[in-house]
């Protein structure tokens, strides 16, 4: 406030100071005149770029708190450029940046302007760092209430599911969800929240005394995460959908990835039960070592407790019969792929634990929708069809959605700008997806000249005709390229979109 | 009277850097949030996106230069 008054005054005072030539002040002020024009033209633009944003940001109150300790840290910065500078008129101590800066080099004015704006990203870094230990203190107070609310009697007798995988476990939630709620009121974590504020804020906020069965999804990009969440959640049935090399990046290593996706077994009460896939060999390895309540599903092994029988895959659906305790369940779905027959099993062998009867899960399973951007068929009335799988950056997922394509009839079309945060294994991943996409696709539109390098050597070790592979920029550009050549009777698959995040 | 609108436009100048930096703060919040708050993912996203973290404050020193405004400075 000092420093905010101090500069009217010292503006006033800079007037009426006869030693300051007014050229002087006109010089500085048409200097000062640029930069702002510049800095609203970049102002603009960046508030552009936010509007158009796959995921906006959110004024959320950790935000509001960032700005304001941002704020804080400009004022320091402020302080400290103008301290040296003090000086001293007519008995006012004047902090006033035109008076500091008529008494600079103009250049150095120029460089000290552009400062405050090329020390943003490290200040936001520092705001964080300044902001830690409340954020910490308002984040561990939610997770207090979060446990307390749990342990009320009220929610005695809630069943806690928690879900866990490298990939799929937002589709199996959404299945599950689908499948428990022809027999019990559901509450499962929306979208794709998966971090232990995520969990939290849904079990302060929807979780009610009516609910009889809460669906945690856990994600994880750090070795601790499943178990903080399990900490508060405490899931009595628990589910790993698949172990594979996601977020490698930060995990550094599988062995780093099946620990963590562990973590939510061994977190569990000794009367817990498990549930995992046996066709994933990591999960297998898991099952074997369990000594635990446990149930294991697959597509291909009958030696599972559930698995699939009469697997018919087209571009409607699946139909298959489930092979279970309670006799075979004939099951048609909406949902393409194999991997979601996987996941529908896993569905089938919780369902199937928690009493629900054959009729229920059938009934059930018929009702399941496509989860939004995860193979998606979206309606077009240009006479295409589009296969949305936005969400996929798995190597599994992405091979998946290749074969899914591979059903469908016509000219096939893929849009995609490759896997990413796999590690050192992203470029080989990436290569492996090329050469599995020269098998089925026709024509690939790739998005950024860098990250779809492999893919593009990928698709010629697959002998895939290079006049069929495009090269754009962006997504924007990837659908300029597809509008031109586009007709009708093409399937478009757009196989992950990457966040605003990230750049070539 | 001249003396009069340089006053304004100094007092308004004066709290530019203010207004600009908190107009341009929420782009890089943004990033952050997109990163998950996570220091760690942060800084990453900052070693490999020098371009568009500090894209504008270069923008802005080579600014006069582009606009052939060398004759403001000394």
């Amino acid at each position: 406030m000092c420093i905010l008054i101090n500069g009217f005054v010292g503006t006033k005072l800079l007037l009426s100071n006869p030693q300051i030539e007014i050229l002087t002040v006109v010089e500085m002020l048409a200097v000062f005149a640029v930069y702002t024009i510049v800095n609203f033209a970049q102002i603009r633009k960046d508030i552009n770029d936010r509007k158009n944003a796959k995921k906006k940001l959110v004024y959320t109150a950790r935000v509001k708190r960032l700005i304001a300790w941002n704020f804080v840290l400009f004022i320091l910065l402020y302080a400290s450029f103008i301290a040296p500078s003090l000086y001293n008129y007519e008995g006012v101590t004047n902090l006033a940046l035109l008076n500091v800066l008529t008494n600079m080099n103009a250049i150095m004015a120029h460089v000290y302007y552009s400062i405050f704006i090329a020390l943003i990203p490290f200040n936001v870094l520092l705001a964080n760092y300044l902001a830690w230990p409340t954020e910490m203190g308002i984040n561990d107070r939610f997770i207090k209430q979060a446990k307390r609310k749990l342990k009320k009697k009220d929610y005695k007798n809630l069943i806690r599911i928690g879900i866990t995988g490298s990939y799929g476990k937002t589709s199996t939630k959404f299945i599950l969800k689908t499948i428990l709620s022809e027999k019990y009121n559901v509450l499962a974590t929306p979208e794709s929240y998966n971090t232990t504020m995520g969990n939290v804020r849904v079990i302060r906020e929807q979780l009610k005394p009516e609910h009889e069965v809460f669906i945690s999804e856990m994600g994880a990009r750090y070795r601790r995460d499943i178990a903080e969440i399990c900490d508060f959640v405490r899931p009595q049935y628990s589910m790993i959908t698949s172990i594979g090399p996601q977020h490698l990046e930060t995990f550094k290593s599988i062995d780093n990835i099946i620990k963590t996706k562990a973590d939510i077994i061994n977190t569990m009460e000794a009367d817990g039960v498990v549930f995992l896939p046996k066709d994933n060999e990591h999960c297998k390895k898991l099952y074997n070592k369990e000594t635990r309540e446990k149930y294991s599903y697959s597509l291909k092994s009958k030696d599972a407790d559930v698995y699939a029988e009469n697997i018919v895959l087209d571009e409607n659906g699946s139909n298959f019969v489930a092979v279970t305790s309670i006799g075979k369940i004939n099951c048609s779905t909406k949902l393409l792929g194999e991997h979601n027959i996987e996941n529908i099993l896993g569905c089938i062998a919780i369902a199937v634990k928690l009493e629900l009867s054959a009729e229920q899960i059938e009934a059930g399973v018929k009702k399941i929708e496509p989860v939004p951007h995860r193979l998606q068929i979206l309606n077009n009335n240009n006479g295409t069809i589009v296969i949305d799988d936005a969400f996929n950056s798995n190597p599994v997922g992405a091979k998946m959605a290749i074969d899914v394509l591979g059903k469908f009839k016509g000219r096939k079309i893929v849009i995609t700008p490759g896997m990413v945060e796999l590690g050192k294994e992203e470029k080989n991943e990436n290569r492996k997806f090329g050469k599995h996409m020269a098998s089925v696709v026709d024509i690939a539109i790739l998005v950024g000249q860098k990250r779809s390098e492999p893919i593009v050597e990928g698709l010629k070790q697959g002998k895939f005709d290079e006049m069929n592979i495009f090269v754009v920029q962006d997504l924007k550009s990837a659908t300029a390229k597809l509008a031109e050549i586009s007709r009708v009777g093409d399937v478009i698959l757009f196989e992950n979109d990457l966040p605003d995040s990230y750049n070539e | 009277m001249l003396k009069f609108v340089i006053t304004v436009f100094s007092m308004v100048l004066e709290y530019l850097p203010w207004i600009i930096y908190m107009l341009c703060t929420p782009r890089i919040i943004h990033f952050f949030q997109m990163e998950g708050y996570k220091t760690a993912d942060y800084t990453r996203w900052l070693g490999r996106n020098l371009k568009t973290a500090f894209g504008p404050g270069i923008k802005q020193l080579l600014a006069v230069r582009s606009d052939g405004l060398d004759v403001y400075f000394d």
